[in-house]
C-alpha cells in the first residue's frame, strides 16, 4: 500500500514537473529543427535514474519506488518521444526525425549510464 | 489559473499512468524476458498516437491534457528504457541492439496506427 502511494505520489510529481519544465524550454529553446524540450527531460531523467538508483532490483523502500518507479519514470516519457518523431516524419523530415531519434536513445542510455559510473 | 488547471490535469493523469505502469511492472517482473516496458512504451505510444488522432480537429481541453501529457506520458517511460538497455548491455550488445530497435519501431508503428485510427483529415499533415 505505502508502495502504491508512493508511485501515485511520485507520478503526480514527475507528470506535473514534466509539463511545467516542457512548456518553459518552448519558451527558451529555438522551435522548428529536433524537438528539444522532451529531449533534454529525457536526458536529465535517464541522467537521474543512473545516479538515484543503479540497480534495479533493490525495490525495498518506499523512497526508491517513489523517486524511480514513481517520478523518474513519469518525468521522463516515450510516447512523446514517439510521437514527436512521427510528427517528424509526416513533415517529410527523415533526417531530422534520425538525428532525433539517434540522439535521444544513445543520449539518454549514455546519460544513465553517467550517471551510473559516478560510482564505480 | 488556466495554467495551475492543466498542471493539476497532467500531474493527476500521470499519477494514474505511473501507477499503471506499477502494476504492469510487477506483472511481467518474473517474466523469462524483463518486457514489460517495452510493452508499456509500445501500447502507451499507441494510446497517445490515438489521443492525438482524436482530439487533432478538436479543441485541446483538459481532457486532453490529462489524457496525453498527463496518463500517456506518465505510463510511458525514457529511464527506465535506458536503464534496460544498460541491463542488456552487460549480458550482450545484440540483446541490448534488438531491445533498442524493437522499442523504437514498434512504438513509432504503434504510434502512427493509433494516429489514423481516429484522424478524420486522413493524408493531410497536421
Amino acid at each position: 500500500m505505502n508502495h502504491v502511494l508512493s508511485v501515485f505520489i511520485g507520478g503526480f510529481f514527475g507528470s506535473a514537473t514534466r509539463y511545467v519544465l516542457q512548456m518553459i524550454f518552448n519558451r527558451l529553446l529555438p522551435s522548428g529543427s529536433i524537438p528539444f524540450s522532451i529531449l533534454l527531460i529525457n536526458l536529465v531523467g535517464s541522467f537521474g535514474l543512473g545516479i538515484a538508483f543503479p540497480q534495479k532490483e533493490a525495490w525495498d523502500s518506499s523512497v526508491q519506488v517513489f523517486l524511480t518507479i514513481g517520478f523518474l519514470g513519469a518525468f521522463t516519457t516515450f510516447s512523446t518521444f514517439s510521437m514527436e518523431t512521427i510528427e517528424l516524419i509526416r513533415k517529410y523530415r527523415y533526417i531530422d526525425s534520425l538525428i532525433y531519434i539517434t540522439v535521444s536513445i544513445l543520449g539518454c542510455i549514455g546519460a544513465f549510464l553517467s550517471g551510473y559510473l559516478i560510482y564505480v | 489559473m488556466e495554467f495551475l488547471k492543466s498542471v493539476l490535469a497532467v500531474g493527476f493523469g500521470g499519477a494514474a499512468g505511473a501507477l499503471l505502469r506499477y502494476c504492469v511492472i510487477l506483472a511481467t517482473a518474473h517474466s523469462f524476458l524483463p518486457l514489460g516496458t517495452l510493452l508499456i512504451n509500445i501500447v502507451g505510444s499507441f494510446l497517445l498516437g490515438t489521443i492525438n488522432g482524436y482530439f487533432a480537429s478538436k479543441k485541446k481541453s483538459l481532457v486532453f491534457l490529462t489524457l496525453g501529457s498527463g496518463f500517456c506520458g506518465g505510463f510511458t517511460t525514457m529511464s527506465t528504457f535506458s536503464q534496460e538497455s544498460v541491463i542488456f548491455l552487460q549480458t550482450s550488445v545484440l540483446y541490448a541492439g534488438v531491445y533498442m530497435g524493437a522499442s523504437v519501431s514498434l512504438s513509432l508503428l504503434a504510434g502512427f496506427l493509433g494516429l489514423g485510427l481516429f484522424n478524420e483529415r486522413r493524408g493531410e499533415w497536421r
